[in-house]
């Protein structure tokens, strides 16, 4: 059984490490690894720079009405501000000597200054910060204070955030962006091998040799094999991605000129991988379930797109609700079902205080819930590959799961 | 042998077989016959074990079973040895008997020099040769062939008929299911004939013929002979340099009294062909 497992595994994961498209999404990555390690060695006293000429800094006309801002609007590396009047910012503006210009009111604190260029300026904001900084200092100025405490007045405060657990406070940053990734990743890596998954399942129905097959190996043998084919495969893209962060995260103090870095609990790991694992295997084969009885490639992706659109309520869900409020009743019972909680759990687990009790349960029905949709689809594989004709209703796939 | 008894499969509201029975003796070429949806590929997917029966027994007294579907499609972008291996790989075969059988198999079928080609460069006749190859690698004692002979020309059907009468004298027991009543007639020593999932009739082919045979003769002659001023004689058609004789009853003294007028040369029973037992049994409809 065995064998004839691995046989197919290997010929998926041959198939698709051939392809064209995994040469460019794996050899990608380990190309960066090398030229990031290589580029982070050569400057390492500098810091990391790119190797082009560094952009020009942006020359800004300044129209002052207000005659109180320009004296305190200081140029940086980026922006030049230049003082000049209306028709001549025209003009350099038409002639490209200048990037744009801002007219300032006469009471810049009543109305608003406008921005004109020949293309929509991106930075507005950093723009407007320096204006606020030059109106600041203006400010200190007419009340004759020290212009100087600007910069002290325009500091900002930030907030560290911290998780409470019983055994004590722990940092959450870290966590928080681990949990935000590992959603985001789940999220797309289920997409696209669901979309290679999907294919590979009905390869043998499309291109005719379905019956030439099943002789020799069973349908769910079969599946079985394509399944851990394609995750094989993808698995290897995700680990060359994965080697790039590490390297990127591992030569940062060359690059950045700061160390970067987080701990994850071994418990939460855990969840993670396994959450991972389960919620594919999920996933995947409730999207079998719709394209199992497909006979044309055309009808494939319609029945993927059913598919994926189902798994974009939970994707919705973790970042529009369980983010904001992820100990809610809406978070919590949804945690717990099984559809939700590969998406829904991580999400809490990163940024709430779960209960050991939530954790456990929602593995155990998830694992529960996985096995139970594998062999229903597995099923429905089976009875379907044979078919020809339209695609399945849902009736009909319920009447499938039925059958003997 | 392979024995099919009182098999019944329904799918849906559709009845694809109805009591279905029949029995292949081992190292025979047996014929499933019959018109499209009669049963006959349900049939084979029944002692495939691709899909199950409703009620019915099948016997199956052969260890390793070769198929040849009607459909014929191999993964486009592998290699033939590369495809040769994986098939092998999917029966357990021993790695040095895999190489052994597809040596012997690239060879008799004249695919050697293409080993390395891409399946999707291969034209229709040469991916049909693969199939029968695949459906052979492993050494099967029964080989299914489902509609062997659907869009082949004449060089590659004479080809696969060979194959099979090599197969026969190896000892092989051959299952093919096919509309081509020529070929049928060439190659089967007994035959079943399928209508709506029924059996009509299972057996030899000769008994199958005595069955049907009409009260016809064929009877060449030196010089002419008015055959209608003999008694019992319904009808006279030209055929070749004789005369095909249509009977009121079994010519038993009719030779006798030919011979009596006329110098016979020739003087046979007209056997009637399995295309015209086909049309006779499941035709009409």
């Amino acid at each position: 059984m065995v064998n004839k497992v691995f046989t197919i595994t290997r010929r998926e994961f041959l198939k698709y490490i051939r392809s064209k498209w995994f040469r460019v999404f794996f050899i990608l990555p380990l190309i960066s690894i090398i030229m990031i390690y290589l580029l982070a060695r050569i400057m390492p006293e500098e810091g990391f720079k790119l190797p082009f000429k560094e952009k020009e800094a942006k020359k800004i006309g300044i129209v002052d009405h207000s005659k109180k801002l320009i004296p305190f609007l200081e140029s940086t590396d980026k922006y030049d501000f230049i003082q000049m009047d209306s028709t001549q910012a025209v003009e350099k503006v038409m002639s490209k000597d200048i990037d744009g210009f801002i007219i300032i009111p006469e009471d810049p604190d009543a109305s608003k200054s406008t921005y004109f260029s020949l293309t929509v300026e991106v930075e507005i904001d950093r723009l407007a910060g320096f204006l606020t900084s030059a109106a600041i200092k203006n400010r200190l100025y007419e009340r004759g204070l020290e212009i100087s405490l600007a910069e002290e007045l325009r500091k900002r405060i930030y907030i560290t955030p911290k998780k409470i657990t019983k055994k004590g406070e722990k940092s959450g940053g870290g966590l928080i962006a681990v949990g935000i990734s590992m959603v985001i990743f789940l999220y797309m890596f289920i997409v696209f091998a669901s979309q290679l998954m999907a294919r590979s399942a009905v390869e043998e129905k499309l291109n005719g040799m379905i019956e030439l097959i099943l002789p020799d190996i069973s349908p769910s043998k079969l599946l079985l094999g394509k399944l851990l084919g394609v995750t094989a495969s993808l698995l290897c893209i995700a680990t060359a991605w994965f080697l790039v962060g590490f390297t990127v995260i591992g030569n940062a103090v060359y690059i950045f000129q700061k160390n970067i870095a987080f701990t994850l609990p071994t418990g939460i790991l855990f969840y993670f991988i396994a959450a991972f694992l389960l919620g594919y295997t999920l996933y995947t084969s409730f999207i079998l379930l719709f394209v199992s009885s497909v006979s044309s490639e055309q009808e494939v992706n319609q029945a993927m797109s059913v598919g994926v659109i189902v798994i974009m309520i939970p994707y919705f869900l973790t970042f529009f609700w369980v983010i904001k409020n992820p100990n809610s009743l809406v978070s919590v019972v949804s945690s717990l079902i099984p559809f939700f909680t590969p998406l829904v759990m991580p999400m809490r687990l990163s940024i709430a205080t779960v209960s050991l009790w939530q954790a456990i349960l929602s593995l155990f029905l998830l694992a529960v819930s996985t096995w139970g949709i594998l062999i229903l689809a597995g099923k429905v594989y089976r009875l379907s590959m044979l078919m020809v004709g339209k695609p399945l209703r849902l009736s009909e796939i319920i009447r499938l799961i039925r059958m003997k | 042998m392979l024995a099919i008894k009182d098999v019944y499969k329904t799918f849906g509201n559709v009845e694809a077989l109805k009591g279905l029975s029949f029995e292949v003796k081992k190292g025979t070429v047996f014929g499933l016959l019959g018109p499209n949806g009669s049963g006959k590929t349900t049939s084979i997917r029944i002692i495939l074990s691709i899909i199950y029966p409703d009620k019915g027994e099948i016997e199956i007294g052969f260890k390793k079973i070769g198929y040849m579907p009607e459909e014929r499609g191999l993964y486009p972008d592998m290699r033939i040895d590369e495809l040769i291996i994986f098939f092998s790989r999917l029966r357990g075969m021993d790695k040095l008997i895999t190489e052994k059988q597809m040596e012997f198999w690239l060879s008799r079928l004249e695919l050697s020099d293409r080993r390395k080609d891409k399946v999707k460069n291969l034209s229709k006749g040469l991916k049909q040769r693969l199939h029968l190859l695949i459906s052979v690698l492993h050494d099967p004692e029964l080989l299914i062939l489902d509609e062997p002979f659907m869009g082949l020309d004449p060089i590659a059907i004479k080809g696969l008929r060979d194959l099979v009468f090599e197969l026969k004298s190896r000892g092989k027991t051959v299952l093919l299911s096919t509309h081509w009543m020529d070929q049928a007639e060439q190659l089967c020593d007994s035959v079943c004939l399928i209508k709506n999932g029924e059996k009509i009739y299972s057996g030899s082919l000769d008994a199958l013929r005595m069955k049907h045979i009409k009260n016809e003769i064929y009877v060449e002659i030196e010089g002419n002979i008015n055959f209608e001023e003999f008694q019992g004689i319904n009808k006279v058609k030209k055929e070749g340099k004789g005369f095909i004789l249509i009977m009121e009853k079994k010519p038993e003294n009719f030779i006798r009294e030919l011979t009596d007028i006329a110098d016979v040369k020739e003087f046979r029973t007209v056997y009637p062909s399995l295309e015209d037992i086909f049309i006779e049994e499941v035709g009409g409809e």
